[in-house]
């Protein structure tokens, strides 16, 4: 469904991605694991078009995403909740939800039932909800565009140990829906619950690639080389 | 009693200056940018005022074209030009801006020439209303009447529909915005036609008070900008109080000290600003 | 005679006949050249335009003068006095610019004089400020326009004889030297006439917004509303007057108004039943005056207004002048303008010698109602005219 094709792309004069290149398949969740630096962002912001690469293509369905608007390749069916969550602190929840609403099976009333809490903060001002909340409702909020695909920018940074795991059935059910999801995350834990597939990012390159089952044979190493501090 | 009627007329161009505040900070709060042209849009509302009236022998109808007519026109800039210097610095910003005002005002002076001219208060309207021992024009209550409902429907527009949403949105973050899917040129463009759309209005009901003349631009522009720092760039609300303020500051001064009239106005601004250094409701 | 003489004697004779031309050519002065100070752009660019039609006017019109005809050189005064003295400089440097006429602003009228004062050149103005003529006078500098000790003795004065009830007046003034001037012409002439002085509200020249003052004056209960302001402080004051319901309470006095142009941006609606002081009206029966209106249609299709008699007159003057003493040279020129008599656009005018002022009428006129107008221009009808300027220990100039 999507598929990156040695993508390269600056900072400036940073080259921050070397030539990645992985895909994600209709209705798989595929993990994107790094260090802190390795351009797990990047090649997210280079999907959505926040960053345009230098070269290197990026196809969704078959259609190169390269050089669109990020409005465009939203449209298209894929939907980023970023690192920081992007929540509009002056919106209320249900204004910050009802404006990203798009026509599909996800409603308002659907993402309130699986989103109890926010049905309860629903006329709070977004900034006055805790972190988790506040992640909460990104992640609802991306849900409602009806996308085809989610990207997730690292979910559970910062979170209390209770609400990762509330995160974590979130996005568990969300799978079952068939949505693809490319999940960027530090938490190898969490990835191996969730994900299909992943990949490791090490200084702007894919340096592994393998299915849950290699992952779970190689996992020692593959912590130890790419993901140990 | 004399309080009273220095009250109204506070209100009244309190109302007016509101108006015209109000496009230029919600151009400010989404779009980041800094207009300098916003004074020659209000002059451009009168003069279109000028000449729809003379064509049909009705303010109403200028009045129901004319403002859209200006939106128009900033939309048309807007997708031209305006667009390509969002990224740039505000004094690049401020520069395009005074150069479009420039050209507006050497335009309006070959087509209408330079000097200036008088719209008549439209029948129905012309005449006064007795208050107590006073009087007070018909025209000056409907402005007040007038600009309440437009305030009101300004509201609503951005705090009730999706339209508005976006815009309260975009001003935090234009970049989420357009991941949530929604074509944020059209965002722009629209808001930037609203905005101006609002002075062109403003510039419209001033008329039969003020009549026009090729230099009004700049000189509402001044006050435009005070009224917008002292209630808080980007803000709506702010806006309206700060519109207010200055409105019932500069009518009162001139009962109590005439020829400070126009200082107090930015002796406000500063006062407000060492209090609150981003105006009433502004935002860091 | 033998070859050589008559080759010689042909020659010298050719030479004879041919001399008195070249002769002439080489003895003639150059044209006399009128150099305008015109507010073409910035501003006051609606005045300039004006007043040049009118210089032009009165340099094609012009025949010869000293046996050639007078140039005329525009110079664009931006509204800016710093820039207009350094093109005057220019000029009187690289061209030996003599003669100059026009300025809109009485700041940049005082500042051309000064320089033109100092090469012994000729220069007259249109401005209004009393200093020009007062104590600011010079050798080289002239004003055409009545100031404001008369245009409040020509408006004031038969205003309230014809009205001697109206007791009670109000005034408002814009706050600089030029209002102040005619508010304390005011007051001196209120004292005189037993007038009451009910109140004064100050504004500054940037206002806008009347309300606050006119909600006082109507708090007073004036019988007369006297609007010191003009151009557009004396248009919005009015305009507000009028939507405020003033006009049916009280007359409205405007001492000192722009005339044709200024009443056009109004319309007859706002103007109707107003007193308004004017420096000129096309419509007053007089020789010159005629003859400028009739000139100034053929040629432009409009009717003659203030800024264009104005500066129409003034070059006139200064060409008369020039040909009545007979040479180009300034002093010579100042000479014969001290004390000049002339018909000029409000009838019979004269030079004053003591302090260049030009004695002539001041206006007042009250506006016509639209139904009464027998053409688009006939917006006012004159009321009473008449020539009041300071006399004897009055006269503030002390030229050296």
């Amino acid at each position: 469904m999507l598929i990156l094709s040695d993508v390269h792309a600056y900072y400036g004069k940073s080259h921050i991605l070397e030539g990645v290149s992985l895909s994600v398949g209709r209705g798989e969740l595929v993990s994107l694991l790094g260090r802190n630096g390795a351009g797990k962002t990047t090649t997210l912001r280079s999907i959505v078009g926040v960053l345009r690469p230098a070269s290197g293509s990026v196809t969704f369905e078959g259609r190169e995403l390269v050089g669109r608007e990020i409005y465009e390749t939203a449209r298209a069916g894929i939907s980023l909740v970023p690192e920081h969550r992007g929540i509009f602190s002056m919106l209320t929840v249900e204004e910050n939800l009802s404006i990203a609403a798009r026509p599909g099976e996800w409603t308002l009333k659907k993402i309130f039932g699986l989103f109890p809490v926010l049905y309860e903060r629903r006329n709070n001002g977004g900034g006055a909800l805790s972190g988790g909340e506040q992640q909460m409702l990104a992640i609802a909020r991306g849900l409602l565009t009806n996308p085809k695909m989610l990207l997730l920018d690292e979910p559970t940074e910062g979170l209390a140990p209770v609400i990762v795991d509330d995160i974590v059935k979130v996005l568990a059910a969300v799978r079952q829906t068939g949505i693809a999801v490319l999940l960027v995350e530090q938490n190898l834990l969490i990835c191996e619950k969730l994900a299909d597939r992943h990949y490791v990012l090490e200084e702007g390159r894919i340096v592994y690639s393998g299915s849950a089952e290699d992952f779970a044979r190689d996992r020692s190493n593959v912590r130890d080389r790419y993901l140990a501090i | 009693m004399l309080y009273l009627f220095q009250v109204l007329n506070g209100l009244g161009l309190g109302m007016i200056y509101f108006l015209i505040s109000a496009g230029l900070t919600i151009i400010f709060g989404l779009l980041n940018f800094v207009n300098f042209a916003h004074g020659a849009f209000f002059m451009l509302g009168g003069y279109l005022c000028w000449s729809l009236t003379e064509l049909t022998g009705n303010f109403w109808i200028s009045l129901l074209t004319g403002p859209p007519l200006v939106a128009f026109l900033a939309w048309a800039a807007e997708v031209t030009l305006i667009r390509r210097i969002y990224r740039l610095p505000h004094t690049f910003h401020i520069l395009v801006t005074v150069g479009i005002a420039l050209i507006l005002q050497e335009t309006t002076i070959m087509i209408w020439g330079p000097i200036g001219k008088s719209i008549p208060v439209p029948d129905g309207l012309q005449g006064v209303v007795k208050l107590w021992n006073f009087t007070y024009p018909t025209y000056r209550l409907f402005l007040i009447a007038f600009t309440s409902l437009i305030g009101f429907a300004l509201w609503y527009l951005l705090e009730r529909t999706r339209f508005g949403g976006l815009v309260r949105a975009g001003s935090e973050s234009a970049e989420m915005v357009a991941l949530l899917g929604t074509n944020i040129h059209r965002l722009f463009a629209r808001t930037f036609a609203l905005g101006v759309g609002l002075a062109g209005l403003a510039g419209t009901l001033s008329a039969p008070i003020r009549g026009i003349h090729p230099f009004m631009g700049p000189e509402v522009l001044g006050i435009a900008f005070v009224v917008v720092v002292i209630g808080g760039m980007g803000s709506f609300t702010g806006a309206l109080l700060g519109g207010l303020l200055v409105g019932l500051v500069q009518s009162l001064m001139s009962t109590l000290w005439p020829e400070g009239a126009s200082l107090m106005i930015y002796g406000t601004m500063a006062a407000v600003i060492l209090l609150r250094p981003y105006g009433l409701f502004g935002r860091a | 005679m033998n070859r050589r003489t008559f080759l010689k004697t042909g020659l010298a004779a050719a030479s004879l006949l041919t001399a008195p031309p070249l002769l002439r050519r080489a003895l003639a002065a150059d044209p006399v050249t009128f150099y305008g100070l015109k507010s073409m752009s910035g501003a006051y660019a609606s005045y300039g335009e004006f007043a040049e039609k009118g210089s032009k006017l009165a340099v094609d019109d012009y025949g010869l003068l000293l046996g050639e005809k007078p140039r005329y050189v525009t110079i664009d005064t931006e509204g800016n006095p710093g820039r207009t003295v350094r093109k005057v400089q220019e000029a009187v440097q690289q061209q030996n610019a003599r003669f100059f006429g026009g300025c809109t602003l009485s700041s940049t009228a005082l500042a051309v004089g000064k320089e033109i004062n100092k090469v012994g050149g000729v220069f007259m103005t249109p401005a209004g400020a009393d200093e020009i003529t007062a104590s600011e006078c010079n050798k080289a500098t002239f004003r055409w326009t009545v100031p404001t000790y008369g245009a409040i003795q020509e408006t004031v004065r038969p205003l309230f004889a014809s009205n001697p009830k109206a007791k009670r007046w109000y005034s408002i003034t814009p706050q600089y030297v030029f209002g102040e001037a005619l508010l304390t012409a005011a007051k001196n002439l209120f004292a005189e006439l037993g007038i009451e002085h009910v109140g004064n509200s100050y504004h500054s020249t940037q206002e806008q917004e009347y309300s606050g003052y006119l909600t006082n004056a109507a708090a007073a209960n004036p019988d007369v509303l006297l609007i010191l302001g003009f151009g557009g402080n004396g248009a919005s004051c009015l305009r507000q007057a009028a939507n405020f319901g003033m006009k049916s309470k009280m007359t409205i006095l405007l001492a000192w108004t722009q005339g044709l142009d200024w009443f056009q941006s109004l319309g007859p609606d706002l103007l109707e039943g107003v007193y308004l002081g004017a420096q000129y009206w096309h419509q007053v029966d007089a020789p010159v005056n005629n003859a400028l209106v009739k000139r100034t249609r053929e040629v432009y299709g409009i009717n003659p207004n203030y800024p264009l008699a104005g500066d129409y007159i003034i070059t006139k003057i200064i060409f008369d002048a020039a040909a009545k003493a007979g040479t180009a040279d300034g002093a010579a020129v100042i000479k014969a303008m001290e004390g000049m008599r002339y018909e000029g656009p409000t009838g019979p005018e004269m030079i004053r010698a003591q302090d260049h002022q030009v004695i002539k009428d001041y206006y007042l006129l009250r506006g016509k109602a639209k139904a009464a107008m027998k053409d688009r221009d006939d917006l006012a009808t004159v009321v009473s005219s008449g020539k009041s300027f300071p006399e004897g220990d009055q006269i503030l100039c002390k030229m050296s």
